[in-house]
């Protein structure tokens, strides 16, 4: 019962704040006290809603946004996993790899845009961008999971004169996957920003950060809040999906550290 | 508190750092150890260092760079690709150092580095005072983290049309975007790094009747450095991409600039420089930090 | 009403409530210390002796019945207590010197140096005032840590378990390091612990308690001259004596359980 309350009290407390922030927002704008352009009253955006959920709009380029994100995060982590392997179990790639690998990931996402445009118009350009957001962390985690595999484990691989590749399946891979369902998940919180990144720079065919660029661009602040909000909601249900993916694994993960 | 968020990554970069910087720091101590012994025998001294693995296993990582560099080169000198998108290193090379000769580069790299700086205070600032408060104080942490967790789940680049719409397109709307950025990773970083804080060393601080402000000062915060360094090379590093994203956007000037502007005269070699300069600036800033920390940091546990 | 540095503990019970259920953690416990006495607490874990002197620090101000310290109730730190933890709980970014000087306040800076230098000097760290944690062995942290809970001059010392995660030759050689420190400082020191002869070693008097609840079972003097040889006959007795209380102990629930 006790507990409960607490549970009430804690939420109260915690959308204080917000619902102070919604309030204020409502009536500055209901009476007038900040120009409607430029912060567009809450029943402008749920009217902007309207209106673009029902010519379609809204839709479209939302899921045009969440199938580019799909493929971006899709061929990065990919392309990650199969480096963090390769730089994990081979010293040699490790030690050739690792410093090129460091220097171009200090290039910031962003100044690969005007390069990709020129390489491929449109849309790959953009799910490459994305795929090398998403790649990153996909490699350091994957890298991290192979390379902390405990050496007792490499020993009975050893003694029972596993193949390269058998040692990969039996050992490597169960034991790196807690690990590489990390980085998964940063990599799709990394995809989620640069899809809206990708879309501003790269404009092709549509998409919800599009939507909000050219909602500035016709000064539509309430189409703006619109996508804001949806691309929020949409990164963090995937993410949110993610994560659920990682704790149950997390959750055997525990139970193997047990049992070491 | 927590920011679904990937403020943790650095974590894991300091991991991958860490293994060359021991390879790098074996390599050279082995060296100054054979220095002192055989100090009179330059021969030998430079034929034992060329034999260590250390030294080959930094060879090894130049291999990759000179194959593309060489790569590169015959496949401009035969034009494999059209010309105009894949240049050839040694003219990179040439624009670089007239970029550097006419002065354009260093003015371009000075604006950026305000911009970066300037945001990263701002935003790095209020994120340590706001994740110190809301560490210490969890009736601050109920109040105000549910709406910092909403904050933190729009994408950077979301808040870009917000951001130009109430500050324009001038240097205020690029150090506050610059500041969001920077300001999620330190608030983290500094709250984690502060409840982090193992109840036994704040038990030792009451025995001995320590103040707040004394235990704040002189136990939290000491033992909460090496979360909030990460939070701060998190911090930059955001920084430093945001910039050149605000750059490629909205202006006139600055590194990012550079790259729109090569790209709009289809000057690949401008664009390939300014790439290469944000690379290497991101790169020593990360090192930079590096050195600072491990100064920091001493009493560290190696 | 009572002699100064006395400690009297009377009638201490606590309670833990975990969920549902209740703890009972110490239960009706009594005992009066002498200044100067050197004092073991041993017992079965969970027989609440940590409890006991985090109620005597003041890390848990909160019990039933009253611990008595200079003629007022304990209930928060005071700097007329020092502890020793088992885990030595230096701060790793302080060195030695700074670290023991940690609780030192109100002293002019050239008293706190002379105050940290002879308690260094003491606990035989002269020449590591630099040094920082982790480049000291187990022994030595301990050092430091009873040099800093012994800086502020406190009259009453506990010792939680302080030399339970040494190894045994180490443990030998800080049990004579303590008794040097305890015979220098003249103070009370109260310490817990599971190692018998340790107790044996130490103590003017051995107060052994049972377990669940928490309660005294017996003290047992240790009438032997200093230093004590670990191999002598009347050693052996008053460990056999200890130990026996353990015994004892079982033998009943054996058998009531037949």
């Amino acid at each position: 019962m006790k507990l409960k309350l607490d549970k009430i009290k804690r939420i109260a407390e915690g959308s204080l704040l917000p619902l102070a922030i919604l309030l204020f927002w409502y009536l500055s704008t209901s009476l007038q006290l900040v120009r409607r352009d430029f912060i567009p009253a809450p029943v402008d955006v749920v009217a902007a809603f309207n209106e673009t959920l029902h010519d379609g709009t809204f839709v479209l380029s939302l899921s045009k946004s969440v199938v580019r994100v799909l493929k971006g995060f899709f061929f990065g982590s990919a392309a990650g996993y199969l480096l963090g392997t390769l730089l994990g179990m081979s010293k040699t790639l490790e030690k050739m790899v690792t410093p090129l690998f460091n220097a171009i990931r200090q290039v910031p996402l962003p100044a690969w845009a005007p390069v990709l445009v020129l390489i491929s118009n449109g849309e790959p350009a953009q799910i490459v961008f994305i795929a090398i957001g998403a790649s990153y962390p996909v490699v350091l985690n994957t890298f991290e999971g192979i390379t902390s595999v405990r050496k007792e484990y490499l020993e009975v691989a050893n003694v029972y004169r596993f193949s390269r590749l058998k040692t990969y399946v039996k050992i490597f891979l169960p034991a790196s996957l807690p690990s590489v369902l990390t980085g998964l998940r940063i990599a799709m919180s990394i995809s989620w920003m640069s899809v809206v990144a990708a879309e501003i720079f790269m404009t092709s065919g549509g998409g919800i950060g599009e939507m909000m660029w050219s909602g500035r661009e016709l000064s539509r602040m309430d189409i703006v809040f619109v996508c804001i909000a949806a691309i929020s909601l949409a990164g963090f249900t995937m993410t949110a999906l993610m994560r659920r993916v990682e704790r149950n694994y997390s959750l055997w993960r525990l139970t193997m550290k047990q049992s070491a | 508190m927590n920011l679904n968020h990937n403020y943790q990554e650095l974590r894991l970069v300091k991991f991958f750092h860490r293994r060359s910087a021991i390879l790098l720091s074996r390599a050279t101590s082995g060296a100054k150890e054979q220095q002192r012994q055989t100090e009179w025998k330059w021969g030998e001294h430079l034929s034992r260092i060329l034999n260590t693995q250390n030294f080959r296993g930094a060879l090894l990582g130049l291999v990759l760079p000179v194959v593309i560099v060489v790569f590169l080169e015959v496949v401009t000198a035969y034009e494999v690709f059209p010309p105009q998108l894949v240049i050839a290193p040694h003219r990179v090379l040439a624009t670089f150092i007239e970029l550097l000769g006419t002065g354009e580069l260093q003015s371009n790299f000075q604006i950026s580095m305000f911009r970066v700086l300037s945001g990263f205070l701002v935003g790095a600032s209020l994120g340590f005072a706001l994740g110190t408060l809301t560490a210490l104080f969890s009736r601050a942490e109920r109040i105000i983290s549910p709406l910092l967790t909403c904050i933190s789940q729009v994408p950077l680049f979301g808040w870009v049309p917000l951001l130009m719409l109430w500050f324009g397109i001038g240097e205020s709307f690029k150090v506050v975007f610059i500041a969001f950025g920077a300001f999620f990773p330190m608030l983290i970083n500094t709250f984690e790094g502060i409840r982090g804080v193992p109840g036994s060393y704040i038990e030792v601080a009451r025995t001995f009747g320590f103040s707040k402000v004394k235990l704040l000062r002189q136990v939290l915060l000491p033992a909460a450095v090496p979360s909030i360094f990460t939070g701060i090379k998190l911090a930059l590093g955001m920084s430093w991409m945001l910039v050149v994203g605000a750059e490629l956007i909205a202006a006139g000037e600055g590194v990012g600039f550079m790259i729109v502007w090569g790209r709009q005269l289809m000057q690949m070699d401008i664009v390939y420089v300014g790439i290469f300069v944000v690379g290497i600036v991101g790169y020593l800033m990360y090192l930079s930090l590096n050195a600072v920390e491990t100064s920091l940091m001493r009493w560290h546990r190696r | 009403m009572t002699t100064n540095g006395a400690l009297h503990i009377r009638n201490v019970s606590k309670r833990y409530r975990v969920q549902d259920s209740e703890v009972h953690v110490l239960d009706n416990f009594s005992l009066s210390i002498k200044p100067g006495e050197f004092v073991s607490i041993v017992g079965l874990s969970g027989c609440g002796k940590t409890t006991l002197l985090r109620h005597i620090v003041g890390l848990e101000p909160e019990y039933d019945g009253d611990i008595i310290f200079n003629g007022s109730r304990l209930d928060g730190p005071g700097l007329d207590r020092g502890i020793v933890f088992q885990d030595h709980r230096l701060f790793p970014w302080l060195t030695v010197e700074k670290n023991v000087a940690l609780g030192l306040v109100g002293r002019s800076e050239k008293e706190k140096g002379k105050l940290v230098a002879s308690h260094l000097e003491l606990v035989g760290l002269k020449g590591f005032e630099k040094s920082y944690p982790h480049q000291l062995s187990g022994g030595m942290s301990q050092r430091a840590a009873i040099a800093r809970a012994l800086v502020n001059q406190p009259e009453i010392l506990l010792l939680d378990e302080p030399l339970g995660a040494l190894d045994a030759l180490t443990r030998m050689y800080m049990h004579r390091e303590i008794e040097r420190i305890w015979q220098e400082e003249k103070i009370t020191m109260i310490m817990v612990t599971h190692d018998v002869e340790e107790a044996v070693y130490l103590s003017d008097k051995i107060v052994v308690m049972s377990a669940k609840p928490g309660r005294l079972q017996k003290v047992i003097p240790v009438p032997l001259a200093r230093p004590r040889d670990r191999a002598s006959l009347d050693f052996v007795e008053v460990k056999e004596a200890v130990l026996e209380e353990f015994m004892l102990h079982t033998e009943h629930h054996f058998a009531y359980s037949i």
